[in-house]
């Protein structure tokens, strides 16, 4: 049938166990926000790098969960690893240092890694230690990505890397990068594709900060000038770097930071609206966005049960991130229409709140693969 | 547990593409009457047990849940015949009285204040109007939920249908029969107090009922809009071929899928008596009823002139769609429920989470 991709079932109730685990998670983000660790922000996922906040995480066993006890890790299951997923984000806590490396390389190394890059990566990542930028984006190659032209040659029982990334989320405090690189001629534009797991900083990798709308700069140009790497950089085959990527990005796709971005701007909204009524919307207004995003949360935890039961989620991943982003633009703007105020970034609270999601939101519907592409995946997978 | 609801979806698919009322053959909502109740196909799913899924074994239905009993609908949605309103309302209505299944072809309502309720010795007794009862002049016998006075649980009676003559004929923009009665002292066939049964509760089972055959609507829509964008050709290929096409149905694609995994939810939590079923029923009604607009304006769209012909039967599917998400609390409506429910909450994220959870009762007993 056709729409198969579209017949999921939900997930059911969450476990007493889960719960339980979601308000000790809940109570320690809260007790930490408290003592001054964090002030809760949007997007903290990408646009908040604390790398002693991450450790901190990774001490209390809540980085790596599922990576296995022997690499470093705490052996736990997708659903309680969701649950923490949840609550870091709904908190607006800054947990951007580690996101990447717990949410996709972990799993790629343990999939395609040696025994050895098992053994020097994960702990690393389980502790919240170690910051991954993912180098796949380049001037010419965006969402055409497989046209990407840095190249990697054979040279002195390693690799030589020449060529420039883009957007690259991270690279200026990361300890390591993902490159995707080509390393053959082909016929075939998909093959002849490597990722290497380079470490940062290097001398031949030049990485100068990007600077966004938003007051920040979050990602950056990365100069591969001829930059040697070991022959052990290699990240599972030669060649296979396309599949490999493709397989990530199921990953970077489905989880819950792709509509929860802009929860704590809903928290500070609802907790506005408890202390003062007036001047914070109609009092019906929380209505239609509280339940839009019941709705997404249940289409997420639907498609992580698929993951989780060892099925193919690429198509769903797709549609939960191409409904849940625009939603999560979406409630900036109910939240805007509703607070009747003018946005200053430098302000406090939740119109600084507000002011901060405005400026970030256009990001939210491009990372990880623009909207409009995820849509060509969504409608050829319905074939 | 997701392959068994297939399952039931495939069987009942299965008898809809069998039918000819359910699939194929023109939308006529001028013509009501002449394209009626498909009394075939009805009698095949009570034949399987697909219709009282949510009632027990013991009183003459299924044992399933309103999970199956959604799957049902949802996959039936579009046979003219009352089976939400029989496997997602009387069923749960009548298990909550203990009453039995009185066969036939079985409909149910929700009584109005104006409807006057006698008890006469072992008789109850009815007066006043009941309005715009789905599918009533086709029915054997109409399940009717009665609120009781506040604070009291109400009762679950159940009338066998009245000749066509006593009924003054509506219908919905789909042309389904929404007839309303005049009952003038009508004796119930059987009746039960309902304690369980507050008129929250059972018009969030009728909201649910409402967005299951929404979600199932709109998959169809789905569905051939997929087919004949396929099958069209312009500009020298199919018009699936072409982007701006492919970006709408994706979106549809979206949208019908929350509207799936949402009610599907709800009526999981209804079974296992979740602390969150009451705010996922409201919330499955107001995302059924929010897909409509866009499911149905893009499904006509994509489908060009074709579609808004009764040649074709792309508007059997839209003018449901259009009825169905206005029956039993539109989105507004169901929006203000969920509204309430944040506003009775801690805070917005608790009542998101369901983590608000009442402490363990067990130490009182
Ligand atoms: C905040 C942020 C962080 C990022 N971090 C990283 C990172 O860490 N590493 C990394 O490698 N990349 C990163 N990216 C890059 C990201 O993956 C790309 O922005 C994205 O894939 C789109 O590529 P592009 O920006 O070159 O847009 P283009 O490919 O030039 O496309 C521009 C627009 O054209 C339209 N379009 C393009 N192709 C199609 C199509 N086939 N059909 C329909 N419409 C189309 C879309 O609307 C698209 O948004 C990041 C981006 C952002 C915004």
């Amino acid at each position: 049938m056709s729409i198969a991709p579209t017949r999921l079932a939900a997930a059911g109730a969450e476990e007493g166990s889960l719960r339980e685990l979601r308000l000790e998670v809940r109570s320690f983000l809260e007790a930490q926000r408290r003592a001054g660790a964090f002030v809760p922000a949007v997007d903290g996922w990408q646009s908040g790098i604390d790398p002693e906040f991450s450790r901190a995480l990774g001490g209390r066993g809540l980085v790596g969960m599922t990576v296995p006890v022997e690499y470093g890790g705490h052996g736990r299951t997708q659903a309680e690893r969701y649950v923490v997923l949840e609550e870091l984000l709904a908190s607006g806590a800054p947990v951007a240092a580690h996101w990447v490396a717990d949410r996709q390389m972990a799993p790629a190394i343990l999939k395609h890694g040696t025994p050895a890059q098992r053994e020097r990566l994960l702990p690393g990542i389980a502790a919240g230690e170690r910051l991954f930028a993912i180098g796949m984006s380049e001037p010419d190659a965006g969402s055409d990505l497989a046209s990407i032209r840095t190249r990697a040659r054979r040279e002195g029982g390693g690799w030589r890397l020449r060529g420039t990334k883009v957007w690259t989320s991270g690279a200026h405090r990361a300890t390591n990068a993902l490159v995707l690189a080509r390393t053959a001629d082909s016929e075939t534009r998909h093959a002849g594709l490597s990722q290497f797991v380079v470490d940062l900083p290097h001398p031949d990798i030049h990485v100068k900060p990007l600077h966004t709308i938003d007051g920040g700069s979050h990602f950056n140009e990365v100069v591969l000038d001829d930059a040697w790497i070991p022959e052990a950089a290699l990240l599972g085959q030669e060649g296979a770097g396309w599949a490999q990527v493709t397989a990530e990005l199921a990953y970077e796709r489905s989880g819950p930071e792709r509509l929860l971005t802009t929860m704590p701007l809903l928290r500070a909204w609802d907790a506005a609206r408890r202390r003062e009524a007036t001047s914070l919307g109609p009092r019906d207004a929380i209505g239609p966005v509280v339940s839009r995003v019941i709705a997404l949360r249940e289409m997420s935890r639907a498609v992580a049960e698929v993951i989780q039961d060892g099925g193919d989620p690429a198509v769903a991943a797709a549609m939960v991130k191409d409904s849940g982003t625009l939603f999560e633009q979406h409630l900036v703007d109910e939240v805007r229409r509703a607070v009747d105020a003018e946005l200053d970034p430098d302000a406090a609270g939740l119109t600084g709140l507000l002011a901060q999601a405005v400026l970030r939101a256009p990001a939210f519907t491009l990372r990880g693969g623009a909207n409009e592409v995820l849509r060509s995946i969504i409608v050829k997978g319905l074939r | 547990m997701s392959d068994h609801l297939l399952e039931i979806e495939d069987l009942v698919l299965d008898v809809v593409s069998r039918s000819d009322s359910g699939q194929a053959g023109p939308a006529q909502p001028s013509a009501v009457g002449e394209h009626g109740l498909d009394a075939s196909s009805w009698k095949v799913l009570c034949d399987l047990g697909l219709v009282s899924l949510a009632l027990p074994e013991s009183l003459g239905g299924s044992g399933g849940g309103l999970r199956e009993a959604a799957a049902v609908v949802r996959a039936g949605a579009l046979l003219p015949m009352p089976l939400a309103d029989a496997a997602m309302l009387a069923a749960p209505l009548l298990a909550a009285g203990s009453l039995p299944w009185p066969g036939g072809v079985v409909t149910a309502t929700i009584a109005g204040v104006e409807l006057d309720v006698r008890v006469e010795g072992e008789h109850l007794c009815l007066s006043g109007p009941l309005r715009r009862v789905p599918w009533l002049r086709d029915s054997d016998h109409v399940v009717v939920s009665v609120a009781g006075e506040a604070g009291t649980g109400g009762l679950v009676a159940v009338l066998a249908s009245p000749a066509s003559d006593d009924l003054e004929q509506g219908r919905n923009l789909a042309g389904e029969p929404r007839d309303t009665w005049h009952l003038e002292a009508v004796r119930a066939t059987a009746w039960a107090p309902a304690p369980d049964l507050g008129p929250d509760e059972v018009r969030r089972l009728a909201g649910l009922a409402r967005a299951s055959q929404i979600a199932g609507a709109a998959s169809a829509v789905l569905s051939r809009t997929l087919d004949y964008t396929r099958e069209r050709i312009q500009f020298g290929r199919p018009l699936a071929a072409l982007q701006a096409v492919q970006q709408r149905t994706a979106l549809v694609a979206g949208e019908v899928t929350r509207a799936r995994v949402v009610t599907d939810a709800a009526a999981a939590a209804l079974d296992a008596e979740d602390s969150r079923a009451a705010l996922l029923c409201a919330v499955a009604a107001c995302e059924a009823s929010s897909s409509v607009r866009e499911v149905a304006a893009a499904g006509h769209q994509l489908h060009g002139a074709m579609g808004w012909t009764t040649e074709y039967p792309l508007g059997r599917a839209t003018t449901r769609l259009w009825s169905w998400r206005d029956e039993y609390g539109d989105e507004t409506a169901w929006a203000q429920v969920v509204a309430e429910t944040v506003a009775a909450g801690p805070d917005v994220w608790t009542v998101i989470t369901g983590s608000d959870e009442p402490e363990q009762e067990g130490r009182a007993t």
